[in-house]
This record gives structure tokens, C-alpha cells and sequence, in this order.
């Protein structure tokens, strides 16, 4: 099984070869496709309703058929990375739905600050069953002293905001002006670091939650 | 005999309480967000197809694990071409 497939099937071709045909062909192949990406973009609005539920009517409309025409031109750009590994119709959809989805992202979190490091450690402290809490405040102690000792500076104010604030990454790459990729990959070091600094101070024997002390209702 | 703390069930090195497991994020190694992005749309169609494309391709289930935006945008994806 591989994540590549022989090339595109004939459905797929025949999409391609009208979006590089001449003119008319093109244009109506470019309208036809336009009116699929709306559809898709309007597909992600409706799984989002509890985010977008105080958004004017011709908000969602705007969002839905801005959403569409930046897929468009991300398509159109990026026609010849087409290998015929999917559908030409799957392949096109996922830039409506990226495109969809980071707007409704940004624009829920439009004038909201982004949470403090002890707000979101408020609520990760509450989040537990009583029998834990012992085991919590331990771990909660060596967590905050990793990120002050094994973290630089950036890597903590990104752990914070995406893992312990649950801010959305595009969000935070649009206010730190970066790039989504680029923060994920410094919360995946950041995360490892962590990890590492949890794996080597907690030994075992240590762990108040260690299964053999009888607090091993940590999981459900 | 390796002894584990718990039995491994998402993560690679699922061995702290769920919450804390959450915020470290899956313990193996994962695609970028432009890899998965460059994926998703065969991904979903081998998911669609009946595949369990999670074991095949565990790079880049443990990316979804750890990156809520592209796990929703995967999630809606799928279900939008189970849909069709």
C-alpha cells in the first residue's frame, strides 16, 4: 500500500486537460470548478455552526465564496503538483477546506487576546479526577520547571498558546506573522524536549500515579 | 519482559495521564503540516475506500494526533467525500 497511486484516472484527466485547454473550454472549466469549491467551502461553515452561529447571514456568504476563490487560485497555481494520487475533485477540495476552515479559525478568534500561560494552566489543573490531584500537582511541578529549563524562550510562548491554550496555529502564525508549518514544527521540538525532561527526572518508582502504588485511575 | 506503565493506545509513548499525554503530543515520529496537506486527499481516500490507513501510515496519523487543525480539516474532508 503506498500513499501514491499510478496516475489520474480518466475523470481527472479530462479536468486537467480543460483547465489547460484554450480559452472557452478553460473559462467554463474554471466556473464549473469555482462553483465545487464554493460548495465544499459551504460544507466546512455547516460542520462549524456553534463557531459561526453569531456571524451575520452575508458574512457566512462572503466567507464561504472568499474561501472558494482563494482555493481557486491556489489550484490554478499549483496544477502541475497534480499527480492523479486522488481524484482531481479530492485533490481540489482540501484547498476549500484549508482555506475555509483557516477563516472561520481567524475569524472567530478576531479581537480575542491570546490566553496567559496561567489561565491555561488554571485549566489544565481542574481538568481530573479528585484521586489524581496529588499526582497532578507533582506532575504540573516538573512540567513548569522543564519549560523553564529545557525550553528556549520561543518554543515556550508556542507550547503555551497552541498546546496549553488551545489557540488555533493559523491564528497564532497570522499574530507572530510565521507560518503554520513552521509553528507546528517548534511545538513538535518543544514537545520532544519536554518529554525528554519528564522521561529522565520522574523515575518510575517515583510516579504517584505508578499503577503498582493503586492510583492508576489516571486513564479511563 | 519490557513492563509498561499502561497499554499503549494512541500514542507511541502513551505512559502520563491522558491530559498531560494531550498536551506532549504523540511520542513518535510525524509528517509536517505540508506533508500532511500534500496526503490528505489520498488519505482519505484509501480511509474511504475501507483502508486503515492509520496503521499503514502511521507518520501521518501521529501528525493528526498532535495538530488539531489539520485533524479537523482531515475529519471534515472525509466525511464531506463519504458524503458524495
Amino acid at each position: 500500500m503506498s500513499l501514491h497511486r499510478i496516475g489520474p484516472d480518466a475523470e481527472s484527466q479530462e479536468w486537467i486537460a480543460r483547465l489547460s485547454g484554450p480559452t472557452p473550454e478553460r473559462e467554463a472549466a474554471i466556473a464549473e470548478l469555482l462553483a465545487i469549491l464554493r460548495n465544499a467551502a459551504r460544507f466546512v461553515l455547516s460542520q462549524r455552526r456553534s463557531r459561526v452561529a453569531n456571524f451575520p447571514r452575508e458574512e457566512l456568504d462572503d466567507l464561504a465564496t472568499e474561501a472558494a476563490g482563494d482555493a481557486l487560485l491556489a489550484v490554478l497555481a499549483r496544477l502541475d503538483e497534480y499527480r492523479g494520487e486522488s481524484r482531481f475533485t479530492t485533490w481540489t477540495w482540501k484547498f476549500a477546506f484549508f482555506e475555509a476552515s483557516q477563516a472561520v479559525r481567524r475569524r472567530s478568534w478576531m479581537g480575542r487576546e491570546i490566553p496567559s500561560e496561567d489561565a491555561g494552566w488554571s485549566a489544565f489543573a481542574r481538568d481530573g479526577s479528585p484521586e489524581a490531584e496529588l499526582g497532578r500537582r507533582e506532575l504540573l511541578t516538573e512540567l513548569k520547571a522543564g519549560m523553564d529549563s529545557a525550553l528556549t524562550p520561543h518554543q515556550r510562548v508556542v507550547f503555551v498558546a497552541l498546546a496549553l491554550n488551545g489557540v488555533p496555529v493559523d491564528v497564532l502564525a497570522e499574530r507572530m506573522r510565521t507560518t503554520r508549518g513552521a509553528l507546528y514544527k517548534t511545538l513538535h521540538e518543544a514537545r520532544g524536549r519536554l518529554r525528554a525532561h519528564l522521561d529522565a527526572t520522574l523515575e518510575p518508582s517515583t510516579r504517584p500515579w505508578h499503577p503498582q502504588r493503586g492510583e492508576s485511575k489516571w486513564r479511563r | 519482559m519490557t513492563w509498561r506503565w499502561f497499554p499503549i493506545r494512541r500514542f507511541n509513548g502513551d505512559r502520563y495521564p491522558e491530559s498531560l499525554e494531550h498536551l506532549l503530543g504523540p511520542a513518535m515520529p510525524q509528517v509536517s503540516c505540508d506533508e500532511c496537506f500534500a496526503k490528505i486527499d489520498r488519505y482519505v481516500e484509501l480511509e474511504a475506500a475501507g483502508v486503515d490507513a492509520a496503521t499503514e501510515f502511521p507518520r501521518m496519523q501521529a501528525h493528526l494526533e498532535g495538530c488539531p487543525a489539520c485533524k479537523e480539516e482531515h475529519d471534515e474532508l472525509l466525511a464531506y467525500l463519504i458524503s458524495r
